[in-house]
């Protein structure tokens, strides 16, 4: 028992101790926060230039219409845009455009827009800019000149409205989650990446711990430092030591990532006001990626125990370590099915298959809770899976450990899991 | 015969189809220092394995001061693996502290002892470096004070020697028989002869996994009998080996050892020589251990 403290202790200490630890703690809720709040954040603050802007008006009409409600403002009160017309002659059309483009390749201009004549019948208007990438003033352009051009088909029509703006008003949905605790604003893009970053987080945890317990066997194999240890302590001390010693680690590392995420996140969610993001982050989900972070922990720290002692070298580890990638990103390939229809037959039979559960499982939570019976049934396969997977990586373990030069094969391992 | 701390009694053990020990019973008496001879793959490192319980042998029995093995007796053995390493990435006091926690110990004890002997190893000033900075040979030693920080009964050391330097050497020969002088019993493991003939009370030569011949050194040699000769001779000396009576010749550069055959007679041999060369040396003597060693293996594995 005091063997088991004392290396437990030691593989904690060995790992809390190191850079990496500490700075991991405090990167991961910064990725967080730069994905959730930058966009809010930008949104606000975002400085855009004024854009200088030429327009050769086939039609007519449009021009000065356009003129008149293209009159948004930076957030310093510039006007956004400077429009200039361009007049639509036949025999010069070609030339000018010809200058126009020039004027934009030398910067004298950041874009300009041919408006043709049968705009109201049909025919659409061209954008020609030097960036494709200015969405929102595309975006602009094309609301007003629809609300423009709709305006003008209803006038021919003999109907002239004083309010088209408001008559046109587009339909928002808004998205509710309906939760036993009543309704909650969410917003799809906030649940996504909320769902991505916890799978991510889950899955860099354990893969990462899991592949310096693999190391660490090796590292103790060829230096036979795991002979000495095992005429000290039994190989079930050392191995228990080490799993509970970097389990404790991650947990730590997560719970105090999850600490500094509230200490600064909350203050920021209050000031942009994203009450969506509160709704998210909450406690069934919270609680339920911890109880998903141990098991796959210790369903994995199994895997990787075999993978360590049946290896001689990191690179032999590292070559098996792709399927167990493969596994656990599975969700996030199927992410998008999963947020139409996280309660799918094939997706709950894929969720209880633990190679599966506990990404599978976060990332099902985040959208829509399983029932209770369900959560519960995947916690039960996950911990016999636990049990039997562990009694086989001990058992590979004991005798893996003994063993140098080739890679057993399949045979091999199994007369090893059956050692007495 | 003095009282037996360590007690093999015919142990096997295979690995597939090859055996690598085969009914090997040998007893160590307490406080000897006990050498486990044999060329490589005899069958050593395995058998050492099987005392520590690393590995379990297939049948035989082993006992360590009257009991079977038990997880407490691990306490009282410090073990010296034949390949070297430590935690690259742990600093040395923290690997003595480590080690003598895992051995009984409290942190700060195996960290006050393992300071007195890094100063006797000139490793004082290394104690707050990590285990890659450390040379190989500082690595050794670093190694080996994990191994004998809790004052063990028993300590096991596979091939200590190897890849030491003469100064090295001399110290941990020292520190052996000063460990042998508190009471501990020693058995280690090598094929260098000459280090066995300067420290070992007792040998065991092994071969194939099986005992070829044991015994107190002292004894061992005596029933070898003064059957060698070192010789020296001026001028060319090949023909020695021609000679009569003479089973072989081993060339120590300053003397060469004659290894008498059966009812070969050393008179003989002397007036022989002396009608060829002038002869600078010529004794009668007990074999090398080298010798007894390639006999011995020779002759169980012509049999």
């Amino acid at each position: 028992m005091r063997n088991l403290w004392v290396v437990t202790k030691k593989e904690f200490l060995g790992m809390v101790k190191t850079k990496g630890f500490v700075i991991g703690i405090f990167l991961g809720p910064l990725i967080l926060g730069a994905f959730m709040f930058l966009p809010a954040f930008l949104a606000r603050k975002s400085k855009e230039p004024q854009q200088r802007m030429a327009a050769i008006d086939q039609s007519g009409w449009l021009y000065n219409k356009l003129d008149s409600v293209l009159v948004d403002t930076l957030p310093d009160g510039q006007k956004a845009y400077i429009l200039s017309q361009i007049p639509y002659r036949v025999d010069s059309f070609k030339p000018e455009e010809e200058k126009l483009r020039g004027r934009i390749l030398k910067k004298e201009l950041d874009a300009y827009l041919f408006v043709p004549a049968g705009i109201d019948t049909g025919a659409s208007p061209v954008y020609y800019a030097r960036s494709a990438g200015n969405v929102v003033t595309q975006n602009r352009l094309e609301n007003r000149m629809h609300d423009l051009v709709v305006a003008r088909r209803l006038e021919k029509q003999g109907v002239t409205v004083a309010n088209l703006k408001s008559l046109l008003k587009d339909v928002d949905l808004e998205l509710r989650q309906v939760t036993e605790k009543g309704t909650a604003k969410t917003s799809f893009f906030t649940v996504y990446l909320t769902s991505f970053f916890l799978v991510i987080l889950l899955f860099t945890t354990v893969l990462g711990y899991g592949q310096h317990l693999a190391r660490s066997i090796v590292e103790e194999k060829n230096t036979r430092i795991i002979e000495v240890l095992t005429s000290s302590a039994t190989p079930f001390q050392l191995l228990m030591g080490k799993t509970i010693g970097l389990g404790a680690a991650a947990l730590s590392g997560v719970l105090a990532m999850f600490f500094l995420g509230f200490l600064f996140g909350a203050p920021l969610v209050r000031m942009l006001e994203m009450e969506n993001i509160k709704n998210v982050f909450n406690p069934v989900l919270l609680v339920n990626f911890v109880i998903y972070l141990l098991l796959g922990y210790f369903f994995f720290m199994s895997i990787f125990t075999i993978l360590g002692a049946i290896s001689n070298s990191d690179q032999e580890v590292q070559s098996m370590v792709a399927p167990i990638v493969w596994a656990m990103v599975l969700p996030m390939m199927i992410g998008f099915l999963v947020a139409q229809n996280p309660n799918a037959g094939w997706i709950t039979i894929l969720s209880l298959i633990p190679f599966f559960t506990p990404t599978l499982m976060v990332m099902r939570i985040s959208y829509l809770p399983p029932s209770w019976p369900e959560l519960a049934a995947s916690y039960v396969i996950m911990i016999l899976s636990i049990l039997a997977m562990g009694a086989l990586a001990a058992k590979i373990f004991r005798v893996g450990i003994l063993m140098y030069g080739k890679r057993p094969t399949l045979p091999e391992l199994v007369r090893w899991v059956r050692y007495r | 015969m003095t009282e037996v701390y360590l007690k093999i009694d015919s142990i096997c053990k295979s690995f597939g189809t090859f055996k690598a020990v085969d009914g090997l019973s040998l007893e160590v008496p307490a406080g000897s220092v006990y050498g486990i001879l044999g060329p490589n793959g005899a069958g050593k490192t395995t058998t050492i394995r099987m005392l520590l319980n690393i590995i379990a042998p297939d049948s035989g029995n082993i006992e360590i001061g009257g009991r079977p093995f038990a997880d407490e007796l691990k306490k009282q053995i410090g073990y010296l693996p034949e390949e070297r390493g430590i935690f690259k990435k742990m600093k040395i006091l923290d690997l003595l502290g480590y080690f003598g926690e895992l051995k009984g110990l409290s942190s700060k004890e195996s960290k006050r002892r393992g300071t007195e002997w890094a100063e006797r190893f000139g490793l004082k000033d290394w104690l707050k470096k990590k285990g890659e900075e450390l040379s190989k040979g500082m690595q050794q030693k670093a190694q080996f004070i994990c191994t004998v920080l809790h004052e063990p009964k028993l300590l096991i050391l596979d091939e200590p020697f190897s890849g030491l330097d003469p100064i090295s050497m001399d110290l941990l020969k020292d520190i052996i028989l000063e460990l042998k002088s508190k009471g501990s019993t020693i058995l280690f493991s090598t094929h260098q002869m000459d280090s066995a003939e300067r420290l070992c009370e007792y040998i065991c030569l092994i071969n194939r996994g099986r005992k070829v011949l044991d015994g107190r050194l002292a004894e061992v040699k005596r029933g070898f009998g003064k059957s060698s000769l070192a010789v020296s001779v001026e001028g060319d000396s090949s023909y020695l080996s021609g000679l009569p009576g003479v089973a072989r010749v081993d060339d120590y550069g300053a003397y060469k050892e004659i290894r008498l055959a059966n009812g070969g007679n050393p008179q003989q041999l002397l007036r022989e020589i002396s009608s060829r060369s002038a002869v600078h040396r010529f004794e009668l003597m007990e074999p090398s251990l080298h010798n007894i060693f390639i006999e011995a293996v020779k002759g169980s594995e012509g049999k």
